[in-house]
């Protein structure tokens, strides 16, 4: 398992003993860090931003008042991060803000320029491949995030989810699968797929 | 060779996180089967994709509105100072005087009367006169105070008494607990004011278009009539 750093590890112990400086360094450390995770969780919502503010606060006041629950330091991460998915996944059924997802068969793509600048073509394929992403199912995207994003290991998001490894794995998997046919489909040439 | 990677050991190999057997076993069917090689290849282009195009990111725009206390100890003492405090502005303002005499504490409002055996015995009051007594000696206990505020409001002297009985770090989890949501509270009341300040200007803008675009127009008309 990737080891959170050791003055992490050490500001928990000390959070958790009642020390308010370190329970604050924590909180600078994970509120943006929360904060960017919401930001691709809710994705291209057009009030993405306004939501993952609302979940970075309310897990860090999640954080405040459980830090004596956390039994084991080493699993502040998947700790921190299921708080942080349950105050995401709360919000979308509060408000029943669940947005259409993007359906990646019925996008309409823009014809391919013949010549034409190819940074701005690996750009615009670089944003189709994010509205692939968009269109992946919930539960395959939140890994992805989590693992492409916010690198945690298999077993951390396992614990984060409560799922199996082997059940993280597979979702992983299909999502990758998902994307690398929806890249096909959408005919990216291999040599723009970055 | 019979092995048909899983679903998990196609990931573990992708992420670097097989084991040295596995790694070793995929490495031999990879070897013997072009197109999962060319799937591998796609999977690490996706994730390339992923990692480059990765959604835009930025700071929290609302800074963290947490404020710890920047200490566990002394709520206890600071209640208790301010009440002893309030007791004494009150008798101090009210023009409550107090006398005490062999038998009895004598509390008048307002201007001094002569005192009679009957009025001695109504305004007597025990709890009262102990944690007067008290705050006039300067040693003002949780308890004294508590009994004091048995002369005050029911329901307030009842969340006071609560407050006095629990332990330190209720004290602290609820003072912090109301710290938060009031914090919370004025963060949303903040954005509720600057959307209201923001389409104030919005509406401000709109305005002062239309008025640039009529005096335009005038100017115009009267440039060419």
């Amino acid at each position: 398992m990737a080891a959170i750093p050791e003055h992490t590890h050490l500001w928990i112990e000390e959070a958790q003993r009642g020390d308010t400086a370190a329970l604050e360094r924590l909180l600078r450390v994970w509120h943006p860090k929360i904060y960017q995770f919401a930001l691709k969780y809710f994705g291209r919502r057009s009030d993405s931003r306004e939501m993952a503010q609302e979940v970075a606060q309310e897990s860090a006041l999640s954080l405040c008042r459980n830090m004596a629950t956390l039994r084991d330091p080493a699993k502040f991460r998947p700790w921190i991060y299921q708080i942080a998915v349950n105050h995401c996944n709360s919000l979308l059924r509060k408000g029943q803000k669940s947005e259409a997802s993007v359906d990646v068969e019925h996008i309409q793509l823009p014809a391919t320029q013949a010549s034409g600048d190819e940074l701005a073509q690996q750009q615009h394929w670089g944003s189709l491949l994010q509205k692939a992403m968009n269109g992946l199912p919930e539960n395959q995207r939140t890994v992805v995030i989590m693992k492409e994003y916010e690198g945690l290991t298999f077993r951390e998001i396992a614990e984060t989810l409560q799922i199996s490894e082997n059940t993280a794995k597979s979702r992983l998997y299909y999502a990758l699968e998902h994307l690398r046919r929806t890249l096909e489909v959408w005919n990216v040439p291999n040599d723009l797929r970055i | 060779m019979n092995f048909t990677p899983t679903e998990p050991d196609w990931m573990d190999y992708l992420y670097g996180e097989a084991t040295p057997s596995l790694q070793a076993r995929m490495e031999q069917y990879l070897a013997a089967h072009p197109e999962a090689q060319e799937r591998l290849h796609a999977w690490e282009r996706v994730r390339s994709g992923l990692r480059e195009q990765a959604p835009e990111t930025d700071i929290p725009v609302q800074p963290l509105m947490i404020h710890l206390r920047p200490s566990r100890r002394n709520y206890g003492w600071a209640i208790a100072a301010a009440l002893a405090f309030l007791a004494l502005a009150t008798v101090l303002l009210s023009g409550i005087r107090i006398e005490k005499t062999d038998t009895a504490l004598v509390i008048t409002l307002g201007q001094p009367q002569p005192a009679t055996p009957d009025e001695d015995s109504s305004t007597r009051n025990d709890s009262l006169y102990q944690a007067l007594v008290a705050l006039q000696e300067a040693s003002v206990s949780a308890s004294q105070v508590q009994r004091m505020l048995d002369s005050l409001d029911h329901r307030q002297a009842q969340r006071t008494r609560n407050l006095l009985k629990s332990t330190q770090q209720e004290q602290n989890d609820r003072y912090e607990a109301v710290f938060q949501s009031f914090s919370y509270y004025l963060e949303r009341q903040r954005q509720s004011d600057l959307r209201q300040i923001q389409t104030s200007f919005q509406q401000m803008e709109a305005w002062t278009d239309r008025k640039q675009q009529e005096t335009a127009w005038l100017l115009t008309q009267r440039m060419n009539p």
